[in-house]
């Protein structure tokens, strides 16, 4: 192993060592003792930032059992509003090891469940879900029924793939008489999460999203009831619809998206999937989607690959440059950039501009996506029509189909709602 | 003497340490102090041990143990928060005198390295087992330090 390598290990190893003697409480047992001189060596081997990381840890745990210890005595005593200053700027800088150290020196001055709340978003930044979930659940304990720290427990479990025990929970919560329209909502989406992991009844996973999207938003229309904030909300139709479409409901999901944008119209998120939901259907109308999508500047790529596809095929070359131009601020994949590449080469050729920049941009299109037929079809081409410029030039470019799925993929991913809204 | 602590698994049921050569027990490790020629050398090494409780707190700190190396009982009584390790392992303390380069016994020199940290050396060159067996020799003076101040 490489020394990252081994370094992770012995991170990893200590990871697991330390939650499961909290667990299982094995300082009691009678085989507990640790006359382990390798796990020593292994700590050894880890940088000084990562054993403050897992001692810190150590000491958090207690918490959760109500018996977390302060040593006040080794640290030069800190004015509260100092100490106030230093976490906001660390938990701003997201420097989260400082943040967990910060947690530790008192006066403390953050109610326990917030404090379990921090806890849990600064080990979910640094990737570990299943701690994070730990210091979820706490704050839930610590303040009873509080609909976001259950909520943000639900997230952990999703993003550490244990869908058993999210699949448990959504269920436990759809049954909860007093679960809030926001639980409903996350809880929902589990199954659709989980059936887009490729699981087992897809079906009926979606039908059990639409089933508890639809309790949260029953509850909603009752006086009183708490109001989700709007990203949340969102999700939650995204959410529905997409799985109305997965079972062929296709009216449905539309009316599901038509209350949406009649809600937020100025979503773009919301406007571009039901544009990719008009796609087979209406295609006049999906354009008219994509179009609004992109005036109100959305944040996926395909609104604005669609439509300047669209615009190509209507040969208004400047708006579809303008539209790549856009698109490619927002591509995050290498193949979704390389597809606007292509697209840009296409309209500067059918602009007559000049030889050296077609060539650039479908050159950026194939080392981006190297394997993409259509893209390497319309350079081979471009290169023997540039090689003899006195033949009559045909329209004959390809262009690759839009892969569908994912464009769903990514565009659920971008209504999520964020983490810190969530609390 | 000097005084010093160490922790170190208890052996039932008495309030002494268990004889070993790992990292708790009363004992050395070879890497601690890799024998040459068979011999163990002064300058090379040696067992390690802290000044008091507040110094062990301050290793910690600087998370040059793990937590498991420190049993649990002293996160309860507030000494080193996050400590998990085994309840049959004990603080003991050792001597009375300052924490400074002396001797510990005829064969034994406490040798301070950084803060709050020494080795007990072997104090001149001698066969690697007399230097173990120097170490053993020391078990009965060890005793509880659990409930000693900080410092």
């Amino acid at each position: 192993m490489s020394e990252p390598d081994v370094v992770i290990a012995a991170y990893s190893r200590w990871l697991n060592t330390i939650l499961e003697t909290h667990a299982k409480q094995l300082w009691d047992a009678a085989d507990g003792d640790l006359d382990d001189d390798e796990l020593n060596e292994n700590w050894e081997l880890l940088p000084e930032q990562l054993r403050r990381r897992l001692w810190g840890l150590s000491s958090d745990l207690f918490s959760l059992v109500d018996n977390e210890k302060f040593s006040d005595a080794d640290w030069e005593p800190i004015p509260l509003q100092e100490l106030a200053n230093r976490l906001e700027e660390s938990f701003q800088k997201r420097q989260w090891d400082e943040v967990l150290d910060l947690l530790r020196r008192r006066p403390r001055f953050v109610a326990s469940d917030h404090v379990s709340y921090i806890r849990g978003r600064a080990w979910q930044e640094l990737g570990q879900h299943d701690v994070a979930l730990k210091f979820f659940d706490n704050a839930s304990r610590l303040k009873p029924g509080h609909a976001p720290y259950r909520i943000l427990a639900l997230e952990s479990l999703k993003a550490a793939c244990d869908w058993q025990e999210a699949i448990s929970r959504a269920n436990q919560y759809s049954l909860d008489p007093t679960s809030s329209p926001s639980l409903l909502f996350r809880a929902g989406d589990v199954f659709h999460a989980y059936s887009m992991t490729g699981g087992e009844d897809q079906g009926e996973l979606a039908k059990r999203a639409v089933d508890v999207v639809n309790q949260g938003l029953d509850k909603l229309v009752h006086l009183g009831t708490e109001q989700p904030p709007d990203s949340i909300l969102v999700a939650a139709l995204v959410t529905k619809a997409f799985c109305l479409e997965r079972l062929g409901r296709f009216d449905e999901a539309l009316s599901t998206y038509d209350a949406g944008i009649q809600r937020f119209p100025g979503n773009p998120e919301l406007l571009t999937a039901r544009g990719l939901l008009r796609l087979e259907h209406d295609m006049g109308g999906s354009i008219d989607d994509f179009r609004s999508a992109v005036k109100l500047f959305a944040r996926s790529v395909w609104p604005y690959l669609e439509l300047a596809r669209n615009e190509f095929s209507h040969h208004k070359y400047d708006d579809v440059l303008e539209l790549c131009r856009l698109g490619l601020e927002r591509a995050n994949r290498d193949a979704d950039a390389a597809l606007m590449f292509d697209l840009r080469a296409l309209a500067l050729f059918e602009k007559n501009d000049s030889a050296v920049a077609i060539e650039r941009a479908f050159q950026t299109a194939v080392s981006l996506d190297p394997f993409n037929l259509a893209i390497r079809h319309n350079y081979d081409r471009f290169l023997i029509v540039s090689g003899h410029p006195n033949q009559p030039v045909s329209g004959d470019w390809e262009l690759s189909p839009l892969p569908i799925e994912e464009e769903r993929r990514v565009l659920y991913q971008s209504v999520q709602p964020s983490l810190a809204l969530a609390a | 003497m000097p005084r010093m602590y160490r922790v170190m698994k208890r052996a039932e049921p008495e309030v002494k340490p268990e004889v070993g050569d790992t990292a708790t027990k009363l004992g050395v490790r070879e890497r601690d102090l890799p024998p040459r020629d068979g011999n163990a050398h002064p300058g090379e090494g040696g067992m390690s041990v802290v000044s008091c409780i507040a110094g062990f707190r301050r290793r910690m700190m600087r998370k040059l143990c793990s937590p498991k190396m420190v049993p649990k009982r002293l996160h309860d009584t507030g000494k080193i928060p996050g400590a998990i390790g085994s309840q049959s392992l004990h603080l003991f303390r050792h001597g009375e005198g300052s924490f400074e380069h002396s001797s510990v016994t005829e064969q034994l020199t406490l040798v301070p390295d950084g803060d709050d940290h020494a080795t007990v050396q072997p104090s001149a060159v001698m066969v690697y087992a007399d230097y173990r067996q120097a170490l053993v020799n020391t078990r009965n003076d060890w005793v509880s330090g659990e409930g000693d101040p900080d410092e």
